[in-house]
């Protein structure tokens, strides 16, 4: 007779709904970038927050390190001759790739993967001071990954950065070039950082501390939102921008730490605010020696 | 190796577990704008508390108990904002306006007059097809106390069924031997 009763209330169970959409793989990733599990790196940032470069980082870094986000150790002599764009060279079946003049017209980049037989893309986005120069490279474009409704990026053999260890402002190390795979008919896409023209929004935005950024080397991480401020328009900021772990707070008190903070556009810098200090916060002293 | 990459992880219990956690949300919420606040905060806490999900086959449950302290909390004024929340609404309604209409007859409004403690305890073994043991996880309760909550509720959802005056044929012939031995 319970089996009775529970089968009643079984048969007026409203629907289900649709499941898994795209727009549910979208909040997602939203929900992994707007604020770090316990145990989670700290390279994420709040959503509601038009800031498309965000975005671009989860698609590129993927779910589990898939892809590499790193700098870019420019080689030298920029503009080093009209020929190319690239530094092309065969080494065990890869080419290794690296940008020899990163102020190129993209087109020629794009003419001299294609010249190699590859289907790479190859875009050059605004970027801050101090992420001018870098890369980030995925295994699939993004048209790819939206098409099949995940900004997930696998890895691949094929494609892949080449690293070094030197620590490039906030990240653990520089990429140094790109090795794909001579024959590789797959995709893939290749980020690089140009710099911005005069009001443009950066959609590869810099860390506060990092070199060419106004609190380079500054240990602004956990102090008051007023006291970085008063940092920031020192040194030349006035705008600035506070998101919380959740949605913009454009009214944060005072007295709230400042966890993270990038410039997002030339004298505009974004900052993520908390009522209490961030529990493990960045060691700016570390990143700087 | 190192434990499982944290992101990688939500990423599998995400695809894993959301459609029965909209399905749950979706259930017991009026619009899909409340499901979408609901379901986004439930996997925002998830991933807050990333360390704290169990593993196992035990990550929907959890979901569940997460999901139900935020219906209760629930608040309109909280209602998530931006492009990706039109999205999923539009999805929601889609979905919603693809169906045809629900049946209102005198099961669900017999349910509705229970209470929300009966409802829930009876929509978690119905809806969700939870044993005891689960309900009692979802719950936070003990299994004990789970049968017995289920044993009102049930008895209580007869009574209103037979004041509703159900149709014996389409109802079971043993739900209403139920009724009658309650009566």
């Amino acid at each position: 007779m319970n089996a009775d009763i529970d089968r009643l209330v079984a048969s007026i169970a409203p629907g289900a709904g649709p499941g898994v959409t795209p727009g549910a793989l979208e909040m997602m990733d939203e929900i992994t970038a707007t604020g770090p599990a316990p145990a989670a790196r700290r390279r994420s940032w709040p959503a509601g927050l038009a800031w498309p470069s965000a975005r671009r980082m989860r698609l590129v870094a993927g779910f589990a390190a898939l892809a590499v986000v790193t700098g870019w150790v420019l080689p030298g002599g920029f503009g080093a001759g009209p020929a190319a764009a690239l530094d092309v060279r065969r080494s065990g079946g890869f080419f290794v790739v690296v940008v020899k003049d990163l102020y190129a017209d993209p087109g020629r980049y794009r003419r001299e993967l294609a010249s190699l037989d590859l289907r790479i893309g190859i875009r050059v986005e605004p970027a801050s001071p101090s992420a001018v120069g870098q890369v980030f490279v995925s295994a699939e474009d993004r048209a790819t990954a939206r098409a099949k409704g995940t900004h997930a990026v696998p890895s691949s053999p094929d494609i892949t950065a080449i690293e070094d260890r030197k620590v490039c402002g906030y990240w653990e190390k520089c990429t140094i070039g790109v090795r794909i795979r001579i024959g590789y008919r797959g995709t893939g896409e290749i980020s690089l950082g140009r710099p911005a023209r005069p009001g443009e929004q950066y959609t590869m935005p810099g860390w506060l501390a990092a070199p060419g950024e106004p609190l380079h080397c500054v240990d602004f991480v956990n102090r008051r939102k007023a006291e970085v401020v008063r940092m920031l328009r020192e040194h030349g900021v006035r705008d600035v921008t506070f998101a919380g772990y959740r949605a913009p707070v454009p009214d944060a008190p005072d007295s709230w730490y400042v966890h993270d903070g990038v410039m997002s556009s030339a004298g505009h810098a974004l900052l993520l605010v908390d009522p209490a200090p961030h529990p493990k916060p960045v060691d700016v002293a570390q990143k700087c020696r | 190796m190192g434990p499982p990459d944290p992101r990688q992880r939500f990423e599998e219990m995400y695809r894993a577990n959301y459609a029965d956690l909209l399905a749950y949300v979706r259930r017991r919420t009026g619009s899909p704008d409340d499901a979408v606040d609901v379901i986004s905060e439930t996997f925002t806490t998830a991933w807050r508390r990333i360390d704290e999900v169990p593993g196992d086959g035990q990550a929907r449950l959890w979901l569940y108990g997460v999901a139900r302290r935020a219906l209760a909390n629930h608040h309109r004024g909280e209602a998530r904002r931006g492009a990706l929340a039109v999205r999923l609404r539009e999805e929601l309604t889609a979905w919603d306006e693809s169906r045809s209409p629900e049946d209102s007859g005198a099961i669900r409004e017999a349910f509705r007059r229970l209470g929300p403690d009966d409802r829930e305890v009876l929509a978690l073994r119905s809806w969700e097809g939870l044993e005891t043991a689960e309900i009692a996880t979802v719950l936070g309760c003990s299994r004990g106390a789970v049968r017995l909550r289920l044993h009102r509720a049930r008895k209580r959802l007869a009574r209103e069924l037979a004041v509703a005056d159900l149709d014996v044929g389409r109802y079971g012939e043993r739900a209403l031997a139920l009724l009658e031995g309650q009566g």
